[in-house]
């Protein structure tokens, strides 16, 4: 087979156990809703005055919540795997170690996403970013939501670079989801500092000012994507 | 005299000379007089930090690839002392701050890396004492490896975000001959204590194996 189609059909399998029963997802919008609640009813009901400001408060919601949704997700997503001994059964077809990494990097990239697509919205609306926007913004309001799509997912696959080996670490302990938290946050600092200056830049002038912070995010990504999923051989063989 | 008993007493003994060279050696400097003497300690601790850590990371790499045990023992310990050496740098580092810039913290470049480094290798000892003896040595070597790739991208985020140069950084390159020399010497003795504590833990973590090998045997004999 070849190596797309073993990565495809990897794909699948989660999209299809991720999907087949939508209670996981409803589970995540619900949490990440709550979540950006928390952040609303801790700043609100009057948010700061200054576009800059409340452009702040709306990059550390955004960031905040869906890391917290992507650790959940990660923590889920690997509790399959270990349940009857699966991994162990689909190591014995002689799927490579690092096929299974990069699918598994995707298919919670893609749930994230669609994650981010339905949350960013209520959580703009819940912060009253929207109304504030210049107007030469609110009147590309579509492509504006984009870009921060955009932004949000190319942080993500950073996330999930790093998430997925860190995961296939921790699922072997007992104190899974405290562990991987501990573990993973500090290694996903980078994306916070970078994607929040993104997002703030994106709500107050509508374009990256300078590159650098979304070469940060492509970077991070591309090394962490390409280290890991050498090393994940070791995380599955150990 | 062992080898280790010979480091231990040669980093003893640049301790105090380091000691005599900050008080008695180097100027006072004149705008923080005697606090700015934390200086010396600080930063060669800090140093000290990455050493430990990227040591880590290159057993950790040497581990992955030739198996030895002796690989894993060393990163491990390199880790400790590093966590170590980081509780010296974090108890300095905010005296210091409060002097020169009238904070306890800064969000410096290189404090703000060895902290986010500093926690990433704690979640490492966590790690390993979370894993069951045949597994904690492959995932801690991929976690050590994964922590310090991390250390560049940190550093260079940290350097934008806290918006250019910081005052500090200037000023430390161009320190007079006196100061100079007794950083120097501070740095030459924490980087011996470090060799020193490196070859005396390896010693114990080997001799904990040992015992366990006899108990092991002693178990099946009876």
């Amino acid at each position: 087979m070849g190596v797309f189609r073993q990565i495809g059909w990897l794909i699948h399998k989660d999209l299809a156990l991720q999907f087949r029963t939508k209670e996981m997802l409803a589970l995540i919008i619900v949490f990440s809703v709550v979540v950006v609640l928390i952040f609303c009813f801790a700043f609100g009901p009057i948010f700061p005055e200054k576009l800059e400001e409340r452009g702040k408060l709306a990059a550390s919601v955004l960031w905040g919540t869906f890391l917290f949704a992507g650790i959940i997700t990660l923590n889920r997503s690997f509790d399959i795997e270990r349940a009857n001994g699966a991994l162990h059964g689909l190591r014995l077809t002689g799927v490579d170690a690092s096929y299974f990494y990069l699918s598994k990097v995707v298919s919670i990239f893609v749930f994230l996403i669609l994650l981010e697509v339905i949350v960013t919205p209520i959580a703009l609306q819940f912060l009253d970013v929207l109304t504030i926007l210049p107007v030469a913004l609110q009147k590309e309001l579509p492509w504006l939501l984009l870009k921060l799509i955009g932004v949000l997912a190319i942080g993500t696959l950073g996330f999930c670079a790093v998430g997925v080996i860190v995961s296939g670490i921790s699922t072997n302990t007992d104190g899974t989801e405290s562990l991987l938290s501990v573990i993973l946050l500090p290694l996903t600092f980078p994306v916070i500092m970078a994607g929040a200056k993104c997002t703030v830049s994106l709500l107050t002038t509508g374009g990256l000012e300078g590159n650098f912070w979304i070469s940060i995010l492509i970077v991070y990504g591309l090394i962490f994507l390409a280290s890991s999923s050498l090393l994940f051989e070791f995380v599955v063989e150990g | 005299m062992t080898r280790t008993q010979l480091i231990g007493l040669l980093s003893t003994i640049f301790l105090f000379v380091a000691i005599y060279f900050i008080f008695s050696f180097a100027e006072i400097e004149m705008t923080m007089l005697e606090v700015q003497k934390i200086f010396y300690f600080h930063i060669s601790a800090a140093i000290t930090v990455f050493l430990a850590f990227g040591v880590t990371c290159i057993f950790s790499i040497l581990y992955l690839i030739k198996r030895g045990d002796t690989y894993d023992t060393i990163a491990l310990v390199s880790t400790e002392i590093g966590i170590v050496f980081g509780v010296v740098v974090f108890t300095t580092g905010p005296i210091w701050a409060r002097f020169a810039w009238n904070t306890w913290w800064n969000w410096e470049p290189r404090l703000t890396s060895a902290l986010i480094l500093w926690l990433t290798y704690i979640g490492y000892l966590i790690l390993r004492s979370a894993l069951a003896e045949e597994k904690k040595r492959i995932y801690s070597a991929v976690l050590g490896i994964i922590g310090f790739l991390n250390v560049p991208i940190v550093y260079f985020s940290v350097e934008l975000w806290q918006g250019g140069l910081h005052p500090g950084t200037a000023t430390k390159m161009n320190l007079p001959a006196t100061m100079q020399t007794a950083w120097l010497i501070s740095w030459l003795a924490l980087t011996l204590l470090y060799l020193f504590l490196l070859m005396f833990r390896y010693r114990a973590e080997q001799m904990k194996l040992e015992l366990g090998t006899i108990q092991y045997r002693q178990m099946n004999e009876s």
